[in-house]
């Protein structure tokens, strides 16, 4: 009973928080002046020509609040604008580019928070001995690394160098054959799909071009993970109940798993939030530079002027986007948090 | 008479960035079968890590290097104190047990009051409650090919159980996840929780440590103890952290527990009226040795050792003046040397500012670790 | 003797003090990490400072834009004359690298001043007024707090007008004109606040809630009074920490969004920038390895230096917190 209670409670704080992005983004929106905002307006490429009559019939020089409600309302609806870059309204152009960037960060998020978890705790036990001071050590390296020379580098030496991965999510054979008529694409991820349509040489294909892409992103994200799992895993080892179960006649394994990683993993769980975040922010980077045509990479290419204008309402429309997913995270990892720590339900 | 836990000069050292901090410096003391020994002791003279050391808790950087802790076990003696860790596992919650001063931290707060007694009792009793399960399947009537699977898995249990299979089998819902050990464990657990006289124990089971009390989670520690009624309780001043009224219901189970169970217990504490009221022999402990050990009606009525006369001394009295201890418990990185109290010491003589005392029989049974006892007075 | 008690009263009250810098400096010396750390970010200062005379600028050109003598497409690789090569269009790489360093703490020290003053700012209001100023306060941050970081600084970088008319009173007109640079660092410190905000208002809660806070407020002392002399110096160690850390995060970021060409213009001398210039040429072969290792490295211990730095006072830092 605690838990539903605490959920609804969570349910309800999201609210004005998620009215007052939209505001936020409403305002950077009105940072811009009105022939740049009336692309978000439009639906087709043929309005670009008549700019100005959708400025007059839009209203965008109306009051703050009347323009506020128009523009909710055709979010709302759907209607997040029209993306030059892709020449089609941003909502689909986002939604075709999402299963892209969903296949990387499945595969990024869980080896990120599961190796990092692993070492932290490793670390913590051992600690102050070689395997401690080497994974500090390649965790604060990581942490340092700019993410797109990292890639970069990467790309040098694997690609160019020893030829061994490649960028862009697909080889070209594999790629011919993914878009042909044989091939159906259930759920856009290609290992998936190379799965459920029998073909495993596409899984495979797929998995040998994520190999890059995902080290980049595990490797930079690693360091926050290990450095929180070992200081909470020190804290928790040096609690009273650590001592009592040794005392119980528990092996020490036990003890480091059962009770004191256990304890050590909520903090942890507060920071898969921030975790998220920062993938979906080395994902902008990490698609632009391997070819992937993701989310990220639609905003990347969106945010460069051609000239003299920018793909605004790409900007917005993925700016909105991954407001709300981050938002979702938040929510879950705050229930999660809620299910790891009985203390917390009360509040 | 026989002498169940016996330490013989446990050395401990603690090696920290201040320096090495000597905790323990040779300290001797031993436990009869079926009495009540106290530990009393200022804060700080290293009484809770003596408790510690018979069981080998000390947490790093703590090292003992030196001495023994002899454990009379059926028939055999161990010396605790060199023993693997498998042997030291089956001692720890079993034969001795160990509860704490704060109950709060001493309990997991992220697993249920009734997990964590079922974890001591998964620890050393899972045979008993196999059998007890089989003995249940037995008797039971209903589908033979279930029972008849479900006996295999106990039976492996009974034999060994860590074995791979039984990890491996556990995660099919088809055996119920031992549903039945599970019944028999939560049973089991109810009637502990009844023994430590916890009201409406059904429901205290499923809760968790902090929507208790500190009285009540006190209960739940000494539960945890004696889950599997072991022949040693160390107790390190389990009531301290308590109100005075809860003190005094967790002071009467502890005597009636110990009644019920039969078992020896060693009680560490710093408060005087405790002692007189619980224990049949005490120990008088001081920056790390103990001075004196007598029985409690001997030690009330004849301290020998200047410290423990003092002790009794600064007990405050109506209608006396109140009298305190002159001086500071010394810095354990640089202690005095020779014996420990002689700074604070009014009979202090040469000697004492260079050799340590050793334990001596004076009495029947009352030995004093102090030069004024050591060539006749 | 006034003098002398006098002397002897300073010493006695700087004994508590004198303890704590001994304790630092044993933690000091049993972390070789800082001491690399410092030395990093004392060499990266040195080099900022002799940027001028290690890379002299053209005569009557912004120094911050690379000069080239020729404008040639194809990157040349190291030479006598080009220390480090040129990039594409013949931006000679190393007066980028020296002036990149003087770059990088510009944007590193104005956005972390910036967000750290705002956060202060409003940190100390929302923690130390409670109510209604805190609910507002608390709910601004969650909203922009709600947006990964890139993607707000993306927005926020691209909406930013060139042009800011900030007061129209005829006959004046104030015209802000903002070079992407500047948007840049606006847009950085906008991100910034929040997380600053958070932090600084949660030591102010925790340290108005202690005795001797109370004890002041009790003597009769000002809200302002208590703030300076109380609640700040007790609050400022895990500040210090988060800013030495966010700086290098700061320059991460910056530098990203030079490379995607969102930050400093081309041929700015901008470390991120130098690699966006190398971007055609990073899969034909390993020929151009310059234009991109280079500047890359510089990026790299530069922000090292910096978490090494922030690790360090943590390490140091955490058990005088702990002592506490």
């Amino acid at each position: 009973m605690g838990m539903v209670a605490f959920i609804i409670r969570r349910l309800l704080l999201v609210i004005p928080t998620l009215i007052g992005c939209t505001l936020l983004i409403f305002a950077v929106t009105q940072m811009i002046n009105p022939y740049i905002r009336a692309q978000l307006y439009i639906t087709s490429e043929k309005q670009l020509f008549h700019i100005d009559d959708i400025i007059e019939k839009y209203g965008l020089r109306d009051p703050f609040y009347v323009q506020y409600g128009r523009w909710m309302s055709e979010i709302l609806k759907g209607n997040l604008g029209w993306s030059k870059v892709a020449n089609q309204p941003v909502l689909t152009a986002m939604l075709r580019r999402f299963p892209a960037t969903l296949e990387l960060v499945l595969y990024s998020a869980p080896l990120t928070i599961i190796l990092g978890i692993y070492l932290g705790v490793k670390s913590a036990v051992h600690k102050d001995t070689w395997i401690d001071h080497l994974t500090r050590s390649t965790a604060i390296i990581g942490w340092s690394l700019p993410s797109f020379w990292f890639a970069i580098i990467l790309i040098a030496i694997f690609y160019v160098g020893l030829g061994w991965f490649a960028p862009h999510r697909l080889g070209t054979t594999a790629q011919m054959f993914v878009n042909s008529g044989n091939f159906t694409k259930y759920t856009g991820l290609n290992t998936i799909d190379g799965l459920l349509n029998g073909q495993l040489w596409i899984t495979l294909d797929a998995l040998r071009h994520l190999v890059l892409p995902v080290t980049v992103l595990v490797v930079i994200q690693i360091a926050l993970i290990i450095r929180v799992m070992r200081s909470s895993m020190l804290e928790a080892l040096n609690k009273g109940y650590i001592i009592a179960a040794r005392a119980k006649g528990l092996k020490n394994i036990d003890v480091i798993n059962k009770h004191a990683r256990r304890n050590a993993l909520i903090p942890v769980v507060t920071l898969s939030a921030l975790l998220v975040a920062g993938m979906i922010c080395g994902v902008v980077i990490t698609e632009t530079i391997f070819a992937i045509n993701g989310i990220g990479r639609f905003a990347a290419d969106a945010a460069i002027s051609r000239g003299g204008a920018v793909d605004m309402p790409a900007i917005l429309g993925f700016t909105l986007f991954t407001g709300l997913v981050f938002m979702i995270t938040n929510l879950l990892v705050d229930i999660a948090y809620a299910y790891l720590d009985p203390r917390i339900r009360l509040e | 008479m026989s002498k169940l836990i016996e330490v013989q000069d446990v050395v401990l050292r603690f090696y920290t960035y201040e320096g090495v901090v000597k905790a323990l410096e040779g300290v001797n003391l031993y436990l009869k079968k079926g009495e009540t020994l106290g530990v009393v002791g200022e804060t700080g003279c290293g009484k809770t890590m003596t408790g510690l050391s018979i069981l080998s808790l000390i947490p790093p950087p703590g090292r003992i290097e030196g001495g023994k802790v002899l454990f009379q076990t059926g028939d055999k003696t161990l010396d605790l104190l060199s023993q693997d860790d498998a042997t030291l596992r089956n001692v720890r919650g079993k034969d001795i047990s160990m509860i704490f001063q704060e109950p709060s931290s001493a309990l997991d707060p992220v697993y249920t009051v009734g997990d964590q007694i079922a974890e001591a009792l998964l620890l050393h009793r899972k045979k008993e409650l196999c059998e007890r399960v089989l003995a249940q399947i037995e008797r039971e009537r209903g589908k033979k090919g279930k029972r008849e699977l479900e006996k295999k898995v106990y039976k492996k249990m009974l034999k060994n159980p860590d074995a791979l299979s039984l990890k491996v089998f556990s995660k099919i819902p088809i055996i119920g996840r031992y549903r039945r050990l599970k019944k028999e464990v939560r049973k089991e657990v109810v009637n502990i929780l009844r023994e430590m006289e916890m009201a409406d124990p059904e429901r205290v089971v499923d809760m968790y440590p902090h929507e208790l009390s500190g009285g009540m989670q006190q209960r739940i520690v000494i539960g945890i103890a004696l889950a599997c009624n072991p022949t040693v309780l160390i107790a390190d001043e389990p009531t301290t952290s308590l109100d005075v009224t809860v003190q005094a219901q967790i002071l009467d189970l502890i005597r009636r527990l110990k009644k019920k169970f039969g078992s020896s217990v060693v009680y560490i504490t710093h408060d005087m009226g405790v002692i007189a009221e619980l224990c049949d022999r005490v120990a008088v402990m001081y920056a790390g040795s103990i001075c004196e050990i007598a029985e409690v009606k001997e030690l009330f009525r004849n301290p020998l050792h200047p410290y423990t006369k003092a002790l009794l001394e600064s007990i405050p009295r109506p209608g006396k003046e109140f009298r305190s201890i002159s001086g500071m418990v010394p810095n354990l990185v640089n202690p005095p040397l020779g014996c420990r109290f002689h700074p604070r010491c009014l009979f202090a003589k040469l000697i004492c500012t260079e050799e340590r005392p050793k334990m001596k029989e004076v009495n029947k049974e009352h030995f004093v670790a102090c030069h004024l006892y050591s060539r006749g007075t | 003797m006034n003098l002398k008690s006098r002397w002897n009263e300073f010493k006695a009250s700087m004994s508590p003090k004198k303890k704590e810098l001994k304790f630092i400096l044993v933690r000091i010396k049993k972390s070789p990490l800082s001491i690399v750390g410092a030395a990093i970010i004392v060499f990266y200062i040195a080099l900022a400072i002799l940027a001028p005379v290690l890379a002299p600028p053209w005569p009557g050109r912004d120094p911050f834009m690379i000069p080239r003598k020729e404008y040639t497409f194809e990157p040349q690789p190291p030479s006598p004359e080009h220390i480090f090569g040129t990039a594409e269009g013949q931006y000679d790489i190393w007066y980028g690298c020296m002036w990149g360093t003087i770059t990088a703490f510009r944007v590193g020290v104005v956005v972390v001043g910036i967000s750290l003053t705002i956060g202060l700012l409003i940190g100390t209001a929302a923690g130390y007024y409670g109510g209604i100023i805190d609910e507002l306060m608390m709910r601004l941050t969650d909203i922009f707090l709600a947006f990964p970081g890139l993607v707000l600084c993306m927005a926020l970088v691209i909406a930013i007008p060139n042009k800011w008319t900030i007061l129209e009173l005829d006959p004046l007109k104030w015209t802000l004109v903002l070079s992407p640079l500047d948007k840049l660092l606006m847009a950085l410190s906008l991100v910034g606040w929040p997380s600053y905000c958070r932090v600084i208002r949660g030591e102010v809660m925790r340290v108005k809630g202690e005795d001797y806070v109370q004890a002041s407020k009790a003597a009769g002392c000002s809200d302002l009074r208590i703030m300076v002399k109380h609640i700040l110096p007790n609050s400022i160690y895990p500040i210090l920490i988060m800013a030495s850390l966010d700086i290098g995060a700061v320059v991460l970021t910056a530098a990203a969004l030079s490379f995607l060409g969102i930050g400093s213009p081309s041929g700015y001398a901008d470390w991120g920038q130098l690699i966006n210039l190398s971007r055609p040429w990073i899969e034909g072969s390993l020929k151009y390895w310059y234009t991109y290792t280079i500047p890359g490295i510089f990026i790299f211990t530069f922000v090292l230096g910096w978490n090494l730095l922030g690790d360090a006072f943590r390490d140091i830092l955490d058990p005088m917190l702990r002592r506490r």
